[in-house]
């Protein structure tokens, strides 16, 4: 639905820049239309008024005439638009002013020819008359009410002419500013389809101006740039859990086999079958990992914070590793400055730490020192090993990324990234360097740094 | 034991009731979280297993359930993979224990005969020595002796050998002893238990030239003490 491309009949009726103007017109004109109703009638109403104010007046003129100097028709000739008439003798006609369209005007004895009924004269439909004693009878005076309706004509007329021009301009606008918005509107609507249809680099762009619009524009853009991270993200996600599992699962199939072929040739299955046990395993552990890290990111766990003294974990955890760490050839040494107590959640700490730990064993060769650390607000792991090209370090906390050298050592290659997940739930840094704290300055310094309390 | 076992899943039950009773355990096998309420209200269990997905009413509103009416058998909750929440609200809703699934059939083996121990004797729950054979645990003073003479262990190894003894000569699985000793509800890929049972082994076994640990393949640890 788009005005630029081509003109399309349907899709101009749909839009709501045209109805908006057509609707706006036509309340102008049901506006206009019972104004003039009143104006009219007011009109109508007030001139009728002045009409019968000069008909008295001209009456009580008459009658004095009549008292003075008796009735003489020559005196009052038929005029364009007044008549008088005097019948000397009782009468029964009702005094006052009578305005009737049927009424019977058979007291007209002037002129009249016909019958003594005197039946309707031509052309004093439009006609009133007042009535009333003088002297000795009773005087009618008549006045026309034509002048009125030529009037009332005139300014109906004008009025229309005003408001068709009126409506027809307010239309024009409104088609005009309507335009405008529904071509910014289009273009919201362009980018949102294109993103919907796939195109994951759609935005909805636009000039960059302070109304409602340009807001809603640049709102509606912050939030496709976050959908189409997360969208890459899934997908990568997806594709790295595809690649991870195939090489579990496929020795997870050949070691079925062994065991098979074993217990055909009824030789010992037990070992294949253990190490197949051991492969289903790996492919839990790496599950379990995934399950975590999506609950992790799809929960406010500030609820579940409790104050954590830093220090006191740092010890546990140096208790419950220091032998495991001697135990695998490597030293690991505590080190403790100031340590403070922050708000986190223990148990997800302690295992981020343990992660940070199983990482420098497995990726450092024996005899490598590892220190525990616990300054201030931060906590972490230091190795003296090999360390990694700083220019990796955005990458190895995106999940199942490793090295191109550890691809070939053992693990799930998803213990950095849920590091970064717990890290993040707690509002903290995670901090890669190159041990500038400890003498060695080489090898590979990965910290948590806890936020700043917050009052 | 009797064991009611609420599990929907038919090779999962099957599989379960079948192990069970190979270990010498009575199993009332039902699929429906109603049923299995209505049994467990009127039939003396000594254990119920129950799975947290199952039609009709689901494991955790039958464990409520059976809270609510004052009822105080061990239950043992069984889960999906990767629930973290899930425990701490088994828990709280009145679980003794939970297992994640999938599992080994040891571990389940394990921990239902643990629970099993524990609703025979709550008495011994606040002892402040523990005996076994020739060695003594003091918990006030966390002090070890084995044939009188003292053993110097870390709070970490004093708390492995006091999970052993109270162990009674079942079965310990690692992830018993990492939940019982660490307070670790994940699993490190290292060698944490079995770096502190060798050390354990080297202060407890070697200066006496016996086995008091035992290690059972592909299942965990049986605590054997001399009589």
């Amino acid at each position: 639905m788009s005005l630029n491309r081509k003109f399309d009949l349907i899709a101009v009726l749909r839009m709501s820049a045209l109805r908006q103007a057509v609707t706006m017109t036509l309340a102008f004109v049901l506006i206009v239309l019972v104004a003039g109703g009143i104006a009219i009638s007011a009109f109508e109403r007030e001139t009728q008024r002045r009409i019968e104010d000069s008909l008295q007046s001209r009456f009580a003129e008459v009658r004095a005439d009549i008292e003075r100097l008796g009735f003489d028709p020559a005196r009052y000739p038929d005029a364009k638009n007044e008549r008088i008439e005097f019948r000397p003798g009782p009468s029964d006609i009702v005094a006052g002013i009578h305005n009737s369209l049927d009424i019977n005007w058979w007291f007209w004895t002037r002129d009249s020819t016909s019958s003594a009924e005197g039946s309707d004269p031509e052309g004093l439909e439009d006609w009133i008359y007042l009535a009333g004693p003088a002297k000795d009878g009773q005087l009618i005076v008549a006045t026309e009410l034509r002048r009125q309706d030529d009037f009332l004509q005139i300014m109906l007329e004008t009025m229309g002419l005003v408001g068709l021009g009126a409506a027809l301009s307010a239309l024009f606008l409104g088609l005009y500013l309507g335009t405008r918005t529904q071509r910014r509107i289009n273009a919201i609507s362009r980018g949102l389809t294109d993103f919907g249809a796939g195109d994951l680099s759609a935005r909805v762009g636009g000039p960059a101006r302070h109304d409602d619009l340009g807001d809603l524009s640049r709102q509606l853009d912050t939030t496709l740039d976050q959908l189409d991270a997360l969208i890459r993200q899934s997908r990568d996600f997806a594709s790295n859990i595809a690649h991870d599992l195939k090489t579990p699962l496929s020795r997870l199939r050949i070691r079925l086999d062994r065991a098979l072929m074993a217990s055909e040739e009824e030789s010992d299955s037990a070992t294949a079958i253990e190490a197949a046990i051991a492969q289903t395993e790996q492919i839990n552990a790496i599950f379990d990992a995934f399950l975590r890290i999506a609950k992790l990111e799809a929960r406010t766990a500030r609820a579940s914070f409790s104050p954590v003294d830093l220090g006191q974990l740092a010890d546990e955890i140096f208790e419950t590793y220091r032998y495991v760490v001697e135990a695998s050839g490597r030293t690991l040494t505590l080190e403790k400055s100031n340590p403070e107590i922050v708000s986190g959640d223990r148990v997800l700490l302690s295992q981020a730490m343990a992660n940070l730990l199983e990482n420098a064993i497995r990726h450092t060769p024996n005899g490598t020192q590892i220190w525990l650390l616990a300054h201030g607000r931060s906590i972490g792991v230091a190795d003296a090993g090999q360390g990694i090209p700083t220019e990796e370090f955005e990458h190895v906390t995106q999940p199942l990324y490793r090295l191109e050298r550890s691809r070939t050592t053992e693990g799930v290659g998803l213990g950095l990234s849920l590091v970064k997940t717990i890290a993040n739930l707690h509002g903290a840094k995670l901090l890669f360097s190159e041990c500038p704290q400890l003498p060695i300055n080489a090898g590979l310094c990965v910290q948590i740094e806890m936020p700043q309390p917050v009052e | 034991m009797k064991i009611l076992l609420l599990e929907d899943d038919p090779e999962i039950g099957e599989w379960v009731r079948d192990g069970l009773t190979h270990s010498g355990h009575v199993i009332d096998w039902l699929k429906d979280g109603r049923e299995a309420l209505v049994a467990a209200t009127s039939t003396a269990y000594d254990l119920l297993i129950l799975d947290r997905m199952t039609p009709g009413l689901d494991g955790l509103s039958v464990l409520r359930a059976i809270r609510a009416a004052k009822s105080s058998v061990p239950v043992l909750l069984l889960t999906a993979l990767g629930d973290i929440d899930d425990r701490v609200e088994g828990l709280h809703a009145g679980a003794d224990d939970y297992l994640p699934k999938p599992f080994a059939f040891s571990e389940l083996d394990a921990r239902v005969a643990a629970l099993g121990r524990r609703n025979a004797d709550l008495s011994s729950a606040d002892e402040t020595t523990l005996v076994a054979g020739d060695i003594q645990l003091d918990l006030l003073k966390q002090r070890c002796l084995r044939q009188g003479k003292p053993i110097d262990l870390n709070p970490k190894e004093f708390r492995l050998l006091e999970a052993f003894i109270r162990s009674n000569g079942r079965v310990l699985t690692r992830t018993m002893l990492l939940e019982k000793v660490w307070d670790m509800h994940f699993d490190p890929t290292t060698s944490v238990v079995e770096t502190h049972v060798s050390r354990l082994r080297a202060k407890i076994e070697k200066p006496f030239g016996d086995a008091v640990i035992r290690t059972r393949r592909g299942a965990g640890y049986v605590f054997e003490p001399k009589i």
